[in-house]
């Protein structure tokens, strides 16, 4: 099927040819990871898109640069899924997060995933958020509207 | 027998250091924690991060009291941010 694709979200690139790559150095069409999940067996399908915020700590945010350590941050979200399909029926898990320099509105994660009903589609895409912002190895560095840099303050990262 | 491992460095801990990566050779037997140690030693300034940092090898996450090998890639993880 189908879906209409908004206009102010960019087409989907991956910088490399490598299909099912979870961090992506090219702007996430979200409508994209959508359609990637759906299916006929499905009833409901949930997604999360995280983006960038204007505000942070009170101060203005001009972009955010996300570095990440891509392969051990590839291999965790393969062990993501694994996790988030052994606890819930799940048709289909899609997750993106992106690298590098993003301005203020971009799109920096998402989750999309279907199941037969919505209570576990709803379950589960928390599920997946919650241990991306977790156990990914990445880090966010800010910067705002004054020039000034700060690395976001974290959590060690998780088993 | 010395051992070398190659360290690499994420975010603050690279900003400090000045690296991205650099290679370390160590008398085996050797631990996460020893080379951590070592790490510190090297770069002293890392010190007040040593609390809420934690060690890879070879990708995943390891325990302070983990063995290092010769070859493997160790990763030098400061508090992380994502999602």
């Amino acid at each position: 099927m189908t879906a209409t694709r908004s206009a102010s979200f960019p087409q989907w690139q991956v910088d490399d040819t490598k299909p099912g790559r979870s961090i992506s150095k090219g702007s996430i069409d979200p409508f994209a990871v959508v359609e990637e999940v759906m299916d006929d067996s499905a009833g409901g399908t949930v997604v999360f898109i995280g983006t960038i915020r204007n505000r942070s700590e009170g101060k203005k945010v001009r972009n955010v640069e996300y570095q990440v350590y891509r392969e051990m941050a590839e291999r965790r979200m393969k062990e993501i899924e694994t996790e988030v399909k052994n606890k819930w029926p799940v048709k289909k898990i899609r997750m993106v997060h992106r690298e590098g320099r993003l301005p203020v509105g971009e799109v920096s994660v998402v989750v999309a995933v279907s199941c037969e009903h919505r209570a576990e589609a709803f379950e589960a895409c928390r599920y997946a958020i919650d241990r991306i912002k977790g156990a990914l190895p990445l880090w966010k560095k800010e910067s705002n509207a004054g020039g000034k840099k700060r690395w976001v303050e974290g959590t060690p990262i998780e088993a | 027998m010395p051992v070398k491992v190659k360290v690499l460095y994420f975010a603050q801990a690279r900003e400090i250091i000045g690296k991205y990566a650099e290679y370390f050779s160590l008398e085996m037997p050797t631990t996460a924690g020893g080379l951590l140690g070592r790490v510190i030693e090297s770069h002293p300034s890392l010190l007040p991060l040593r609390p809420s940092l934690r060690v890879s090898i070879n990708q995943e996450l390891a325990e302070e009291g983990a063995r290092i090998n010769d070859g493997d890639e160790v990763g030098i993880l400061p508090p992380v941010a994502g999602g």
